[in-house]
């Protein structure tokens, strides 16, 4: 007890200590105090990361020669691989969980990634075997419910096994994912959509009424022009106004990619509006140029008249290198002598060397040249060492 | 009244003045740290679960162009082109300025890369020296490789812009020949621009110093913290603006701007405002500033991101003549930067960084120096008249030094939870660049303070600019001795 208000006495007299010193000097000792204290935590805490990171990577070490071995053995060197589809083989999964990381959950996550690693590496069957050893050990289920966790991060985490794995979803808990307020989870649910649901995926085009990132496009794009399954719908039917720009520039690349040549109407008649973006209308210039849409030649010819927008003029220019026709031509060679442009001249002079080769329209072309920018245009244009973007 | 009587209040307000002026300094401080915190929460789960890898794979993902000037760089140029060329994105080109270099650096691309001039049609959207020739090469493992041979515009704005009007691609990295970029830089600037909704002007990340780590042609082979102390202090002082203060203004969308030496930037709008300016003397301040005020002058919602990874490493000067001038330089560009855009001061037309970022960084950045020199004379003459009350006053600078200290430690932290696989694999190397916290104040503030106070100085006498031409010593090669360029490159503000 002594002992006691001895401390007492000592903290009392330096309160009264305190309390008469000035406000401003009262602060700064305050301060002191804890930023001396904090940064004693930050060295504590720069340490304790430090032998985390070790441990973490010391554990990896150790597991991981055992798993690959093993999924050497058993899944990559499987007997039967090339005798039925990956789906149908049968893998020992008691051997797998007789390694004894399955239970443990920082161990299975190190065995997931391991899985992950291994997956984006292989493709074609040994790929498809890996995915199935993922769900034959229920590792699904263990994402499935992580779905549902209340930290922030970890519903998307799993959601982003479960995407890359392409887990079947029985209950529809990730299509209810759509609706989520949080737009990763939305972008992640709307991935697995596109990669994973059997049937017509491309109902959800008609309900987009957000606008798509360029990751989301870049990224959709890519997924959907991966599938192998289901019939494809005319894209044209979203290249109208009442559909965002975004979803109506993701149906523009698929247009050309499949090559829909019925499209072009929709396109044509698209162009003709005068409330559309920079951006959008260059778009659809490209796309009737990649379709060879011969029929647009007089509509592109009365817009590159009327536009004054460099990059509209130039995108037509780029465009008509695959429309070919003497009208084309003539119109060309005419737009490389009028533009004062340098960059317009480099365009029309690509495109008529696209159209009839080097020789002998270019020829001809440097040849009646008298302007020292059209002789650079037509030398920057024919030069097989720069690449035309 | 006695002169005692009048100057006593008048002091007790200065004192008070400067008391609250620190407070909202940390106050600042400690926001910036939060939000720091919270920005890299977000970019370290980001990269949890954005496979970075994917980028590469799609068919129809936007061009870069990588422009990098080179002045004198004959010695390191040749690694120095085949590190950027190295660098990991599917379509992306490489044009490096020839700024009017003196020595043989063209004629060492030239035998190097096998190159042979071209006529190259292209159209001036912003102003810069003439071009005296474009180069390309006939090794089609070159085919990425353009250079530009001008005459030399005597800084890299200039360069940059010549650059700029010969560059393809809508998106265009400004760097530095002679910063050593990590392979995946394109693919993690290029993220924000894609994943946003807002229209991103530009990106930034965080900047190191090589001084002291391996590296064999053009690559990093060993990390490892500067030996050289000022070099060291350095790092200290980058790793507090980069993943400090940089990420904290990122948050609140006031980033003060995109260091010249990794920035990846929207072509469209840089060539709107004119391209950078070469009669700027922080250049890439000017350029950020410029770009904020075209989008809230046009009312376009816009986005500048600082990434918290370490992207890039950069040689830091390791003598004190060197870094003076590069921190005159700094100085007498912030000073410049600010009285040209006063009207932005609590403008709320230019949204955060009206209103918060400027007003901080005039009142608080470009007047501390000024403010401190007040201070530490009105210091002396106290001690000399032998007023000062001791004890309070130590108390005081015990303050200002713990709290400097916690910052900068926290910085340390943070950097250390971010990207940690390409830093420095000892424990005792992180606490080694931790203690520098502990003497920096006391060595190294007082030298920026002292360059910052000449800037200001020849900025308002107007006195000739002196462009860094900054002294690089080489890297340290597996194979090669280093070696020594007396007068080479440009500097950059972190």
């Amino acid at each position: 007890m002594r002992s006691y208000s001895f401390y007492f006495d000592f903290l009392h007299r330096w309160l009264l200590l305190f309390q008469s010193l000035p406000l401003v000097i009262r602060l700064a000792i305050i301060v002191i105090s804890a930023s001396l204290l904090g940064g004693l935590i930050v060295y504590l805490i720069i340490c304790t990361h430090h032998i985390k990171r070790n441990h973490y990577k010391r554990l990896k070490q150790q597991i991981l020669p055992a798993i690959e071995n093993m999924v050497l053995i058993k899944v990559i060197a499987h007997p039967h691989l090339d005798e039925m589809p990956a789906e149908a083989l049968t893998l020992r999964i008691q051997d797998f969980v007789n390694l004894g990381f399955v239970s443990k959950k920082y161990k299975r996550k190190i065995f997931v990634a391991c899985l992950r690693t291994l997956k984006r590496n292989l493709k074609g069957k040994e790929g498809r075997l890996i995915r199935k050893l993922y769900l034959d050990l229920d590792f699904d289920k263990y994402a499935f419910k992580e779905l549902s966790a209340s930290h922030s991060y970890k519903p998307l985490l799993a959601l982003n096994e479960l995407v890359f794995f392409e887990a079947p979803d029985p209950e529809g808990l990730i299509g209810r994912l759509l609706y989520s307020k949080n737009k990763y989870l939305k972008e992640k649910a709307l991935e697995y959509i596109f990669k994973v649901y059997k049937g017509n995926v491309f109902e959800y085009f008609s309900q987009v009424t957000a606008p798509f990132t360029k990751w989301e496009h870049l990224h959709y794009f890519d997924i959907i022009t991966n599938r192998k399954d289901g019939t494809l719908p005319e894209f044209s039917r979203w290249i109208t106004p009442p559909y965002n720009e975004s979803l109506i520039l993701l149906c523009l690349d698929f247009t050309t990619y499949y090559r829909q040549h019925s499209a072009a109407p929709a396109i044509i008649e698209l162009l003709q509006q005068s409330a559309i973006s920079t951006e959008l209308k260059c778009k659809l210039i490209s796309a009737l140029g990649q379709l060879y849409e011969s029929e647009a030649l007089p509509v592109l010819l009365d817009l590159y008249a009327d536009e004054k927008n460099i990059l509209v003029k130039g995108a037509i220019l780029k465009a008509l290198s695959n429309i070919s026709g003497n009208e084309t031509l003539s119109f060309l060679k005419q737009s490389f002598k009028k533009e004062a442009s340098p960059f317009l001249k480099k365009h029309a002079a690509r495109s008529i060397l696209e159209i009839e080769g080097p020789e002998p329209v270019m020829d001809t072309l440097l040849e009646e040249a008298t302007d020292a920018e059209d002789i650079n245009a037509l030398k920057h244009a024919m030069s097989p060492l720069i690449k035309y973007y | 009244m006695s002169p005692e009587n009048f100057f006593h209040p008048v002091l007790k307000i200065y004192e008070n003045t400067i008391f609250i002026y620190c407070l909202v300094i940390f106050a600042v401080q400690i926001l910036l740290m939060i939000l720091a915190r919270l920005e890299i929460r977000r970019n370290v789960f980001v990269n949890k679960f954005w496979d970075i890898k994917e980028i590469e794979k799609s068919a129809v993902i936007p061009g870069i162009s990588v422009i990098a000037p080179a002045y004198n760089e004959s010695s390191t140029i040749i690694d120095n082109v085949r590190s950027l060329l190295t660098l990991y994105y599917p379509k992306f080109e490489l044009i490096i300025v020839n700024d009017g270099s003196t020595d043989d650096t063209l004629q060492k691309l030239i035998d190097a890369y096998s190159l042979i001039e071209v006529d190259y049609s292209y159209e001036p959207a912003v102003l810069s020296q003439p071009i005296r020739g474009f180069y390309k090469s006939t090794n089609k493992a070159y085919k990425h490789l353009l250079v530009i041979d001008k005459v030399n515009g005597k800084c890299k704005a200039d360069a940059i812009n010549a650059g700029l009007n010969a560059a393809v691609f809508p998106y265009f990295l400004n760097t530095d020949v002679d910063c050593i970029l990590h392979r995946n830089t394109l693919l993690y600037l290029i993220r924000p621009f894609l994943t946003e909704q807002k229209r991103v002007l530009a990106v930034g990340a965080a900047i190191r110093m090589v001084n002291s780590s391996h590296v064999d042609g053009g690559l990093i082979t060993g990390l490892k913290p500067p030996r050289n102390i000022w070099a060291r202090f350095q790092e200290m002082e980058y790793i507090r603006a980069f993943v400090m203060a940089k990420v904290g203004w990122s948050r609140l969308n006031a980033v003060p701007n995109i260091s010249g030496a990794l920035g990846l930037f929207d072509k469209e709008v840089v060539l709107n405002v004119g391209g950078y300016d070469p009669g700027s003397l922080g250049e890439d301040m000017d350029i950020t500033i410029r770009m904020v005020k075209y989008a809230c002058r046009h009312k376009f919602d816009y986005i500048i991101k600082q990434l918290p990874q370490t992207l890039c490493w950069t040689e830091g000067p390791e003598t004190l003549r060197v870094l003076k001038r590069q921190r005159v330089r700094w100085a007498r560009g912030l000073w410049q930067l600010f009285w040209r855009n006063l009207h932005l001061l609590f403008n709320p037309r230019y949204r955060a960084t009206g209103l918060i970022m400027y007003p901080y960084t005039f009142f608080f950045e470009l007047f501390a120096p000024i403010l401190e020199s007040i201070g530490i004379i009105y210091y002396i003459v106290q001690i000399s008249s032998g007023t000062l009350p001791w004890t309070n006053a130590t108390i005081l600078l015990i303050f200002i030094y713990c709290f400097s200290v916690f910052i900068s430690t926290i910085s340390v932290l943070y950097d250390q939870l971010v990207f940690h696989q390409e830093k420095y694999k000892k424990l005792s190397e992180v606490i080694g660049i931790a203690l520098m916290v502990f003497i920096e104040p006391l060595l190294y503030h007082p030298f920026v303070l002292y360059c910052s106070l000449t800037g200001y100085l020849s900025q308002c006498t107007k006195l000739k600019p002196v462009w860094g031409n900054m002294q690089r010593k080489g890297f340290k090669s597996d194979s090669e001795p280093p070696v020594t360029d007396p007068e080479s490159s440009y500097d950059f503000q972190a």
